[in-house]
């Protein structure tokens, strides 16, 4: 057996939880090896030691805080709501008062809503009195011309007629065309 | 253990969760001294494992509900109280603050007792002070199932499920931490 080995089987030793074959195995190294066998009563001796360690008593005062703070934890409004959590009912997540409180403020918001909507139609506007006085005093212009009529001048004078071509095409030309070179 | 007592742990939580109030104080007087020792030992400062223990308690008050008898109280009760003295050390880490608690036990008074075995018991209050003070040189993980398992004196099951580590693990830390202690106090015989 190697040093490591019986270092891993210290516990088990000292506990009697090694198979017989095993113990006479470390009892084996144990009498090859004294300082092994000082070892294993060295940490026999330190956990009877640490057994016998004396308890650690709590203060005075520690029922009386730990009642005043048991009082203030079974007052806290949190948990009071912790407490009923498990038997009472919700409604989409929300305990009865939330969701009565939810449901107001939505009928709420809903009628606020209705009563800022618009209630004429919009086709119908009607323009403002003193609009309607100002566009009276502006006078009608007589000589306006039409600008219709203005656009049937150019396109006489348009080089670009599409009928004067047409007639180049079928051989009837304009009186006002001279033929140079036919002589 | 439990066999002086009328009721087991486990009956008192099930009385204290059907409203009986004095299973509470019942528990409460069995576990606080266990518990102090146990948090006193693992975070070397009495008047914080007064509050954890404290705060374990109200816990139980708070929180009785959540037991389920599927395992042993006193096991879920530990780990509680372990879990929020690690939480503690691990506050204290990160605060770096020397303070008073923290003092070598060099530093400490010892209470002398005057009658004739003085010298026995003196030496007795001795190896407990290096021994403690052994401990807390520890690694967390080695100085908790070290303290619940030769101190608390608790199974190698119930280590295993408070500190949430299998067994195998757990026993092999704690021979690691034994071997590692019997280093350290070589000196004390």
């Amino acid at each position: 057996m190697e040093r490591y080995k019986f270092e891993d089987l210290i516990s088990d030793y000292i506990e009697n939880k090694l198979p017989l074959a095993k113990r006479k195995e470390v009892e084996a190294f144990m009498e090859d090896n004294p300082e092994a066998k000082e070892q294993m009563e060295s940490i026999r001796l330190l956990m009877n030691s640490m057994r016998d360690l004396s308890e650690v008593k709590i203060s005075d005062g520690f029922m009386e805080n730990l009642m005043k703070r048991v009082e203030f934890e079974k007052n806290r409004p949190s948990n009071k709501k912790h407490a009923v959590s498990g038997r009472s009912k919700t409604y989409f997540g929300f305990t009865p008062v939330y969701a009565t409180v939810m449901s107001c403020l939505i009928v709420a918001l809903v009628l606020v809503a209705l009563q800022l909507m618009p209630t004429n139609n919009l086709n119908s506007i009607t323009i403002p009195s003193s609009i309607a006085e100002q566009e009276a005093e502006i006078p009608k212009p007589s000589n306006i011309i039409n600008p219709d009529k203005d656009l049937m001048f150019a396109e006489d004078d348009d080089t670009t007629n599409i009928d004067n071509q047409n007639r180049i095409k079928n051989g009837k030309y304009d009186k006002n065309i001279k033929l140079v070179g036919n002589k | 253990m439990d066999k002086k007592f009328i009721y087991s742990d486990e009956e008192l939580i099930g009385r204290f969760q059907n409203g009986d109030e004095q299973a509470y104080i019942e528990l409460v007087n069995r576990f606080r001294d266990r518990l102090m020792s146990f948090v006193y030992r693992f975070v070397n400062d009495e008047v914080v494992a007064e509050d954890i223990v404290q705060d374990t308690l109200v816990k139980l008050y708070t929180h009785k509900d959540y037991y389920r008898k599927i395992a042993k109280f006193s096991t879920w009760l530990y780990t509680i109280a372990g879990n929020l003295a690690k939480t503690e050390l691990r506050k204290k880490k990160r605060r770096k603050v020397t303070n008073l608690s923290q003092m070598g036990t060099d530093d400490w008074e010892y209470d002398i007792p005057g009658d004739e075995d003085t010298a026995e018991k003196v030496h007795g209050q001795f190896v407990g002070e290096q021994i403690h003070k052994a401990i807390q040189s520890l690694p967390d993980h080695f100085r908790e199932v070290i303290i619940l398992r030769d101190i608390q004196e608790l199974s190698y099951e119930e280590v295993s499920s408070i500190v949430e580590v299998p067994l195998g693990t757990v026993k092999s830390r704690i021979n690691r931490a034994r071997l590692q202690l019997q280093e350290m106090l070589k000196e004390l015989r």
